[in-house]
């Protein structure tokens, strides 16, 4: 089912990507939309949004100043930035070397579209080292009914250790959507930091994430999510070399009817890979969350070492949070653990801050923060980590307790 | 002064303080003793104002200020400290930032200004060579990963910290090594010389040859059921709370 690519060299930029798009819309054709008969789409389908998600806003402008890093606006580069380590282009015939592209993540046939419909296949190609962030910009502005896709390609190269940050801003109308797809190969021995903050205005977000790891490879990917009515995040993860290090973070607040759907599937193909999954999501008023995960573990994939773990903080009692880490192991002398939690705040924590002279409301935002700063902790540059610690204390500080 | 007069409670509906009185002078030190579930913490939360009690009865005054029907962080910066027995940890709270909320609350409460974050930092390294502890506790989570040791050295910092009136200690001894016991013992010590009122809770003799009390009081079954000076601690010592009550 999965598109590999094996796409004839001799073939123009402009040929791949034809047969690329057609391939993936002649899939998705077969397919369909996703209905609640799939057990990755148990609590919300793309019903009443599915002329938008196939009606792709072709050229459609954004009226934002650029800043500064890549900027990516409705599917197209508007800026490459001045980075001299990273190639930016869309010439997907100068990558035939590069043999992971895919075309979709296993768990959402949504993940398709923005491979049938990019305007330009966008790769960042990191080629040598860059500790300092690497800013990436993605913009999805329209009010139009229809979709934006954005289809980019980050590589790793062999060796190379990077570190990105990107912003995914989306400002749409009530009947646009976001289909974004974003794929990561860390070559080996590469090591990435890689952060995503997801902010939307309204409507609905789909954002599609493919991972691949190579030998030796270290990558730590932290997400942040703030404010979307509705965010449906797909990850696949494949380990393709040994000894690959991959930890995945992920923090969402959600308030009034916001949804975040967050499934996640985990390959290991090779044996004594490490992964760690740690999602935590805070909920208050009437938002849901639902999180799935399987790692799948191969035959001969000895040694794995593969954890989920799924934490979640209600605050009200019209909230929801569906909590569902699977494993399928199919090796010997593997360690995984999986577990979730869905709770209030610690009454004993409560006290125990109190009796150190906070009032209860100082002393409930204190542990909220502090459940959230356990996720953004990882992000190692102070700069990004302290701007999202603001914002997340800023966001605590307006939710209403109780 | 702080007196606790006639205080009784429950805890799940069962009567766990039966009515216990004592009178703590600025400078005093007291110890109380007592056999396992005897009610000595449930003393201590009543105390501080654990919400795990229901209705006490009774009055607890710090000077002529009745604090018993104030909430935990009132009574707090009113000057009560306890050492928790199991202190909590809280992940992703930063000890010295956790350190700093607390002693403005109390700065908050008594109409005074923060504390400027420089001296600050400068306040809480001196507490810190008291205690003959490292600066990189200041990073980590509060009691995050902490050792049982640790955790009750963390107590006695915040102690430091805050400065109070009144300090309860829950059995900070046990867990304690050798050298430990000496270095929170001085400070305790230290708090004495400043005449501030000291309540310990502690099972071990050991600890009261560091500190010494001025009264020790048996506790037993949710009543002071005897009250006598050092010796009484070590006839415990010999006899145990059976032959000591016959
Ligand atoms: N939260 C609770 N729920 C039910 N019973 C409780 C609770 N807390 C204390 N108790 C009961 O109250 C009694 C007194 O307990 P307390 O912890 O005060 O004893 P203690 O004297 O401190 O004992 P130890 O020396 O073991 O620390 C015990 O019987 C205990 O089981
Ligand atoms: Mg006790």
């Amino acid at each position: 089912m999965k598109e590999e690519s094996q796409l004839n060299p001799t073939l123009s930029s402009t040929d791949k990507r034809y047969n690329f798009q057609r391939r993936s819309a002649d899939l998705f054709e077969k397919e369909g939309f996703p209905t609640n008969k799939h057990e990755n789409w148990l609590y919300w389908t793309p019903d009443t949004f599915q002329d938008a998600f196939i009606t792709p806003q072709i050229g459609a402008e954004t009226n934002t100043e650029s800043n500064e890093g890549i900027e990516i606006d409705n599917g197209r580069i508007k800026s490459e930035g001045t980075y001299k380590e990273i190639i930016v282009s869309t010439d997907m015939a100068a990558y035939s070397d590069v043999h992971h592209i895919t075309n979709r993540v296993e768990t959402s046939s949504l993940s398709l579209l923005p491979n049938s419909f990019f305007e330009e296949f966008i790769i960042l190609d990191i080629q040598q080292d860059h500790k300092d962030p690497i800013h990436v910009t993605i913009k999805a502005e329209s009010h139009e009914k229809g979709s934006v896709n954005t289809r980019i390609l980050c590589l790793v190269r062999e060796g190379v250790t990077a570190n990105v940050v990107v912003n995914h801003d989306c400002i749409q109308g009530s009947d646009t959507v976001t289909n974004t797809y974003f794929e990561t190969v860390c070559f080996k021995e590469s090591h990435l930091e890689l952060n995503q903050v997801f902010k939307a205005k309204q409507n609905v977000n789909v954002f599609n994430s493919s991972i691949h790891m190579h030998e030796k490879a270290s990558c730590t990917h932290v997400s942040y999510t703030d404010n979307a009515a509705i965010m449906r995040h797909d990850t696949e993860v494949n380990f393709h070399g040994e000894e690959a290090d991959l930890k995945l973070k992920g923090l969402n607040i959600l308030s009034g009817k916001e949804q975040f759907y967050n499934h996640l599937k985990v390959n290991h193909h090779v044996g004594n890979c490490n992964c760690f999954q740690h999602f935590k999501t805070i909920l208050t008023d009437s938002s849901t969350s639902e999180f799935s995960g399987l790692v799948f573990v191969e035959k001969g994939a000895h040694g794995t070492d593969s954890t989920q773990l799924n934490q979640n903080l209600l605050f009200s009692d019209s909230a929801r949070a569906l909590s569902r880490p699977q494993l399928r192991i199919d090796a010997d002398d593997v360690l995984c653990n999986h577990g979730s939690t869905v709770g209030q705040l610690n009454p004993e924590e409560i006290h125990y801050i109190k009796s150190r002279g906070l009032n209860e409301e100082a002393a409930k935002q204190l542990l909220i923060y502090g459940f959230a700063e356990e996720i953004i902790e990882n992000i190692h540059d102070t700069l990004t980590r302290e701007t999202l610690e603001k914002q997340v204390k800023q966001k605590i500080e307006c939710m209403k307790n109780d | 002064m702080f007196t606790i007069k006639d205080v009784k409670a429950s805890i799940d509906e069962k009567e766990i303080l039966k009515g216990i009185s004592l009178e703590l002078k600025p400078g005093e030190v007291h110890a109380i003793m007592g056999p396992n579930g005897s009610g000595k913490s449930t003393l201590a939360k009543v105390i501080v104002g654990h919400p795990d009690v229901e209705d006490p009865e009774g009055e607890i005054c710090i000077d002529d200020k009745n604090i018993l029907d104030l909430e935990p962080d009132e009574r707090a910066n009113e000057g009560v400290f306890l050492a928790f027995q199991y202190p909590v940890d809280i992940p992703g709270v930063n000890n010295a930032e956790f350190l700093r909320m607390a002693y403005n609350a109390k700065q908050k409460y008594h109409g005074k200004e923060e504390i400027d974050p420089f001296d600050f930092n400068e306040l809480v390294k001196d507490k810190l060579k008291v205690l003959k502890m490292k600066e990189r506790f200041l990073e980590r989570p509060v009691n995050h990963g902490f050792s049982g040791g640790e955790k009750k050295r963390n107590e006695i910092l915040q102690l430091l910290v805050l400065d109070p009136k009144v300090v309860i200690l829950d059995e900070t001894d046990s867990g304690l090594d050798i050298d430990s016991l000496k270095q929170v013992s001085e400070a305790v010590n230290y708090f004495k010389s400043q005449d501030k009122i000291i309540l310990l809770i502690t099972h071990y003799q050991r600890l009261l040859n560091y500190i010494v009390p001025d009264y020790v009081h048996i506790m037993n079954d949710g009543k002071v059921s005897k009250t006598g000076d050092k010796s009484l601690a070590l006839t415990l010592e010999e006899k145990g709370y059976e032959g000591i009550e016959s």
